[in-house]
């Protein structure tokens, strides 16, 4: 299974937004290769009848109540823009 | 952003470890244990995922505690595999381990995993005595993958241990041996999704070549992306990948589970579990960097205890021959840092690790 191929991993890069030179592909083939062959061990396990663990702790469904609290510093805000205008946010047009 | 045991991948620079300056501080975490470390801060938070606040702690002579999961609020940290984080502090000594925890500890409404209980002040655990007290030693974390000098000075903690009062036997984490691959497939999975948000718009680098939307997101991503972290995304996107989600992701879960039991057998037995924190100590820089998996493999002590949701700390002990620090973890029960801070200090107090040895900024 872990017998991953080059396009396999031109295909997880599309799906990852990532662009990858040619050596950058080789040389990740090679590491997943590598990677997965040792993740692979875990299926010496048996886990038929085991739950699944989705988190550290055992807390399900943190609630809180759905209040609008009003956060007046803009300019705090602001300085997390790459780009501002006029006390706006400033990004590239992403509609054609 | 940075991740990886050896602090080589930074975004910035590299660090070099106070002791040698040809090593590693270790990762990822180490700019913050090298700087403790060479005495430039009295102090520093790191973040700890699979072992980041104490292989980094254990290479540079410091302690490094991991808190349990949940009980140090991570608002304000950019997320990285949002099941295991957790931030703690990195400190000359456990007394200031201790009162660190207590300023950053408790719950916070900005972070649904922290924990809502009663405030405790960890100082009060800061008790020269563990006469009593039950400690378990994982014989697979002295086996072959660990170098002789880090065994040998595992075996001289426990014999300090053991004149001091507690009692301190073998004991076994054999499911422990999976502990990595499942880290790797977990973390690097959460982190594939949580580094989505890292597009060009909403959070951080922006590329400035770019022609339309798509442009944006790939150029942002792979002009701002690390080697390391864009390994991890494609790791992690692969094992979400629709016909290999059961076969890695779900199936990791499920031995995750497997982990927490086998953990929860053990300390209805002991109060603590001793191990090497790091199978060697810091590495050339360089010596690693073209193998990956080699890399993962500096974590082997430290990421079970993130799977488990467990508290962690390192404690320096010795030099090696080549005068680089080695160190112990101590790990609890969950909620449990006043077992670990007492036996820490206890042993803090009748050795001399700090006193004997300075960094030399060698090299």
């Amino acid at each position: 299974m872990a017998d991953i191929s080059q396009d396999e991993i031109v295909h997880i890069a599309k799906l990852a937004m990532l662009n990858l030179t040619e050596s950058e592909i080789e040389g990740y083939t090679k590491d997943m290769k590598d990677i997965l062959a040792y993740a692979e061990m875990i299926n010496r396990l048996d886990t038929d009848n085991i739950d699944e663990t989705i988190g550290a702790t055992e807390q399900k469904n943190v609630f809180r109540k759905d209040e609008i609290v009003n956060f007046e510093n803009r300019e705090l805000l602001l300085q997390n823009a790459p780009s501002q205008d006029e006390g706006m946010f400033r990004i590239p047009k992403v509609i054609q | 952003m940075q991740c990886g045991s050896s602090t080589e991948t930074s975004s910035l620079f590299k660090t070099h470890n106070p002791w040698d300056l040809s090593r590693v501080p270790g990762g990822s975490s180490g700019g913050s244990a090298a700087a403790v470390s060479a005495d430039m801060a009295p102090w520093a938070l790191g973040s700890d995922t699979g072992g980041s606040i104490r292989q980094p702690a254990s290479l540079c002579g410091i302690v490094g505690l991991k808190p349990t999961y949940g009980l140090v609020s991570r608002f304000g940290l950019i997320a990285y595999a949002s099941s295991l984080d957790q931030i703690g502090p990195l400190t000359k000594d456990v007394t200031d381990s201790a009162m660190l925890l207590n300023l950053i500890a408790g719950y916070d409404e900005k972070d649904t995993t922290s924990m809502d209980m009663p405030k405790k002040d960890y100082t009060l655990s800061l008790v020269n005595d563990v006469k009593g007290m039950k400690i378990g030693v994982p014989k697979e974390y002295l086996g072959e993958g660990t170098s002789a000098e880090v065994k040998e000075a595992m075996m001289k903690v426990v014999k300090k241990y053991q004149e001091l009062g507690a009692t301190v036997e073998e004991c076994s984490l054999d499911v422990g041996q999976y502990a990595s691959a499942v880290y790797y497939i977990i973390a690097c999975a959460e982190a594939s999704s949580n580094l989505g948000r890292f597009d060009g718009i909403r959070y951080g680098y922006r590329t400035e070549n770019f022609e339309n939307l798509k442009d944006i997101y790939k150029n942002s991503r792979s002009e701002g992306f690390g080697a390391e972290v864009k390994r991890r995304i494609i790791l992690g996107t692969y094992v979400l990948s629709s016909g290999y989600y059961d076969a890695y992701y779900k199936k990791a879960q499920k031995v995750r589970t497997l982990i927490k039991n086998a953990y929860n057998e053990l300390f209805e037995k002991y109060d603590l579990l001793l191990t090497p924190t790091s199978p060697t100590t810091a590495f050339k820089i360089g010596e690693k960097m073209n193998n990956p998996l080699q890399m993962y493999m500096a974590d082997i002590c430290t990421v079970p205890v993130n799977i488990g949701g467990l508290p962690g700390m390192n404690v320096p002990c010795e030099l090696d021959a080549n005068g680089l620090p080695i160190g112990f973890q101590l790990i609890a029960k969950p909620f449990a840092e006043e077992t670990i801070f007492r036996a820490a200090y206890t042993y803090e107090q009748n050795t001399n690790f700090r006193a004997e040895h300075r960094p030399t900024f060698k090299g």
